[in-house]
């Protein structure tokens, strides 16, 4: 392949893995998942609360995880931590207003 | 320090896959441009499919005309005129505001009306391989098609080798000649090889 030998097992190995990168034809691009998961409850802003975490860890999680074949910077997954950490600090706040003042 | 090279480029086009006649998820299909292949993306949102197609695995490119432009452009068409007449009633009947809503839509599907004729007649794009014939739904446009395909042509012939059109025959010759029997008692019936023109016992 590409001029190189491989052997059965060292190609399965890397087709699971990822490292050949020719072989690959599926990806999940967690990037836009956390991403999506800091933006859209936005819109019922009581889902947030959960989803937040969700997309911090995410994007924490899969940080060095490849994304699109196709090259992609690693904004997304930088607008989803920035987003996630307002909104659990946000919520952070809102629960020790709630706490302290009832 | 030198910029680094792209590994794909971006071809033009956009298409949404077919998944039969209910779908959850819009599967939408781009073609990049590899150093020596074409590679075609369906995007579901939140994961991506890969198809590589090698240039020197290509065997044809089969761009046809459809109808879909057509029917648009026919239902659009409809839709403003209703819209249009609707609005005329409106304005006899001294509806002002109606008759500014039905102008309204009447404008909007003109406008789209008039983006469908300006983005040129429709067509269906597949490729074929020696062991697919894929489609590639991104060149749903014929100007684009040719497009793309002036531009991936070169490659091909690259990764190929060009082949005059008095080679062609010769080559073909070549191939029904490599592929007749050896044995008398064989009667050739049809091409044994996918590239060898089907022959018919006379």
């Amino acid at each position: 392949m590409h001029g190189q030998h491989l052997r059965p097992a060292c190609l399965e190995v890397g087709k699971k893995k990822g490292k050949i990168k020719s072989l690959e034809n599926h990806r999940v691009l967690y990037d836009s998942t956390a991403l999506a998961l800091a933006v859209y409850p936005l819109l019922i802003f009581y889902l947030t609360l959960f989803t937040a975490p969700m997309a911090l860890y995410l994007a924490v999680r899969h940080w060095n995880t490849p994304t699109s074949i196709i090259h992609r910077t690693k904004i997304r997954l930088v607008f989803a931590i920035v987003l996630a950490t307002l909104e659990i600090i946000g919520w952070g706040m809102v629960i020790y207003f709630l706490a302290t003042r009832l | 320090m030198p910029a680094r090279e792209k590994e794909y480029r971006r071809l033009p086009g956009v298409g949404t896959r077919g998944q039969g006649l209910v779908s959850v998820v819009a599967i939408r299909s781009r073609l990049w441009l590899g150093k020596d292949h074409l590679l075609c993306i369906d995007s579901q949102g939140f994961s991506e499919d890969y198809k590589r197609f090698y240039f020197r695995d290509i065997q044809a490119i089969i761009l046809r005309r459809n109808a879909h432009g057509k029917m648009l452009n026919g239902g659009f068409g409809a839709l403003g005129l209703i819209a249009a007449a609707l609005g005329l009633v409106l304005f006899s009947a001294g509806s002002m505001i109606g008759a500014i809503v039905s102008a309204s839509f009447a404008g909007f599907f003109l406008l789209v009306l008039l983006i469908n004729v300006a983005r040129g007649p429709t067509g269906v794009c597949h490729l074929r391989t020696a062991v697919q014939i894929e489609e590639l739904p991104s060149l749903n446009r014929v100007r684009r098609a040719r497009k793309v395909l002036n531009r991936i042509r070169p490659l091909i012939a690259e990764a190929q080798g060009r082949l005059d059109s008095e080679e062609i025959p010769v080559k073909m010759r070549e191939l029904a000649l490599a592929a007749a029997p050896t044995g008398a008692d064989r009667l050739p019936m049809a091409a044994e090889g996918s590239n060898v023109p089907p022959r018919i016992a006379g």
